[in-house]
């Protein structure tokens, strides 16, 4: 170890004695790491300048919080408004509020904890928070705040608008849905339907971009918070040329049960994108009538092997003698799995399905002396 | 009534304390389970409201605490959460949380809540008296 270090050692003094002899003056050498020191020093110094910078605004933060937490809660808990007025006015609070009325930064903090309490909070106290929040004309501030041109802070502004049911700011979160900017344009789909429910799924006429699997969850969520109201643009949005929302619109066809929207799924059956014809299969098979199980029997031959399963599955539970003859055609399949689900749903369509099957296969040949006991067992 | 709320969210813990005083009630706030614990050790209190997600100790823990009687004597508890699926709603009962409310949530609901666990806290209250 000595030894390398020694070696390496002598090999940085080569080194520096090569490049004094040959490209440096001493007086060169010496400025440079003058200028070198300079440059450490100045960086520290900066580093310090700055967190002094960042621990002050924090405190300051810290501060403003603090006071804005006694106000904002004061005003939650008042129960008329004549109340609401009287903490407003009162001298103490005043002062505080003094110091949110010009700066943006302090502006935006209190949008902040207005938005943060409306979140936690419902009945009178959300309604105070929204006394205030108009007392404060803080909706310019947001205003300004969606002209931002970092989207960040654009998607923080919808957020809040959407926290604090600024219902009169709708159209101008509309031509957000259809942003270019993925997480954005989340953003102000989620706002839409959190301020005006089942209407605000409108931007789905108009939605260019995909709705991601996730989007849709999230939507899904948003609205199992309220009544289903109209559903009337579902006719439009299962007809869209974009996949995303024809997929959406069956599963708010299945979710609330949309019967009226029967033929419009059925057509879906025969739609170009497999994705959107699995979807469709689930949907009417939970929105079904007498005729579904043929509907499905009829498509069946044109789908991959994940949405025939899938039929053969659903004809177990609405399966009747009519598909007898196609089920029995589907136990010489080449595929096992189609030969299993299809055994299922004879027995669960027919009393005699059993002896049925029996008639027709070998019992003791493979896979039927496997599937046999099998359906025989779940039966 | 001596109430202890327990909570890591200031404006929370703010505007409920501020909820409680206005109905008549003594209230005591922390912002973390651990202080929680200490404070129930401190100033008994006749009631303790307490947020789920709290740092080092959780809600869950002080209703398991407070009902093994290992803190102090047995008193009603109210769980704050913003979580309402079944299976965490039903281990709250089970530890034996006396109401579960989620957030978001009224304010006036909570005072109506404590004021309907008063007689309850009061009677253990006077069940701890005559024993001790």
């Amino acid at each position: 170890m000595l030894t390398i270090l020694t070696s390496f050692a002598s090999t940085i003094n080569e080194v520096l004695n090569y490049l004094l002899h040959h490209f440096f003056t001493q007086q060169m050498l010496f400025d440079t790491i003058i200028f070198f020191i300079f440059l450490i020093v100045a960086s520290i110094a900066f580093i310090f300048l700055y967190l002094f910078r960042k621990n002050k605004r924090w405190q300051r933060k810290v501060y403003l919080q603090k006071s804005l937490n006694s106000f904002i809660g004061e005003i939650a808990i008042c129960e008329s408004e004549d109340e609401l007025n009287e903490i407003f006015s009162n001298p103490d609070y005043q002062s505080v509020l003094l110091q949110f009325q010009h700066i943006g930064s302090d502006r935006n903090l209190l949008i902040s904890e207005l938005a943060e309490t409306s979140k936690k909070f419902r009945g009178s106290t959300m309604e105070n928070i929204l006394w205030l929040f108009e007392k404060m004309e803080l909706r310019n501030q947001l205003l300004k705040n969606l002209e931002n041109k970092k989207w960040h802070k654009k998607a923080k502004a919808i957020q809040q608008l959407a926290y604090l049911q600024q219902k009169n700011c709708v159209d101008i979160i509309l031509p957000f849905t259809n942003h270019e900017n993925e997480l954005l344009r989340a953003e102000a789909q989620i706002a839409l339907v959190k301020m005006t429910g089942f209407e605000g799924l409108e931007f789905l006429s108009k939605v260019t971009y995909p709705v991601s699997e996730w989007q849709q969850l999230r939507l899904i969520e948003e609205l199992s918070s309220t009544t289903c109201t109209s559903l009337g643009n579902i006719h439009e949005w299962l007809q869209s040329e974009n996949l995303s929302v024809v997929n959406f619109a069956l599963r708010l066809v299945e979710i609330y049960q949309q019967f009226d929207f029967y033929d419009e799924v059925k057509r879906c059956l025969s739609h170009s994108s497999m994705a959107v014809c699995k979807n469709a299969v689930l949907t009417i098979s939970n929105i079904s009538n007498e005729t579904t199980a043929d509907l499905l029997v009829a498509h069946f031959a044109g789908y991959d092997a994940f949405i025939q399963t899938k039929i053969l599955k659903i004809l177990q539970s609405d399966g009747t003698e009519a598909q007898l003859p196609f089920l029995f055609s589907i136990l010489n399949h080449p595929d096992d799995s189609y030969k299993l689900e299809a055994a299922k749903a004879i027995l669960k369509i027919s009393d005699t399905g059993i002896v049925a099957i029996e008639e027709l296969i070998d019992r003791n040949a493979f896979p039927w002396n496997v599937i046999l006991p099998q359906i025989k067992n779940v039966a | 009534m001596k109430i202890l709320i327990a909570d890591d969210e200031m404006i929370m813990l703010k505007i409920i304390e501020l909820r409680l005083k206005k109905d008549g009630h003594e209230v005591i706030v922390t912002s973390n389970g651990q202080e929680a614990v200490e404070q129930i050790k401190l100033h008994d209190p006749d009631m303790i409201i307490a947020d789920i997600m709290m740092p080092f100790t959780s809600g869950l823990e002080i209703v398991s605490l407070v009902k093994k009687g290992s803190l102090h004597r047995k008193v009603p508890i109210i769980i704050l959460s913003s979580m309402g699926q079944e299976n965490v709603v039903l281990e709250a009962f089970n530890l034996g949380a006396d109401d579960y409310i989620t957030k978001p949530f009224s304010p006036n609901e909570l005072s109506m809540r404590v004021k309907r666990l008063a007689p309850a806290a009061k009677l253990l209250s006077k069940t701890n008296e005559n024993f001790s």
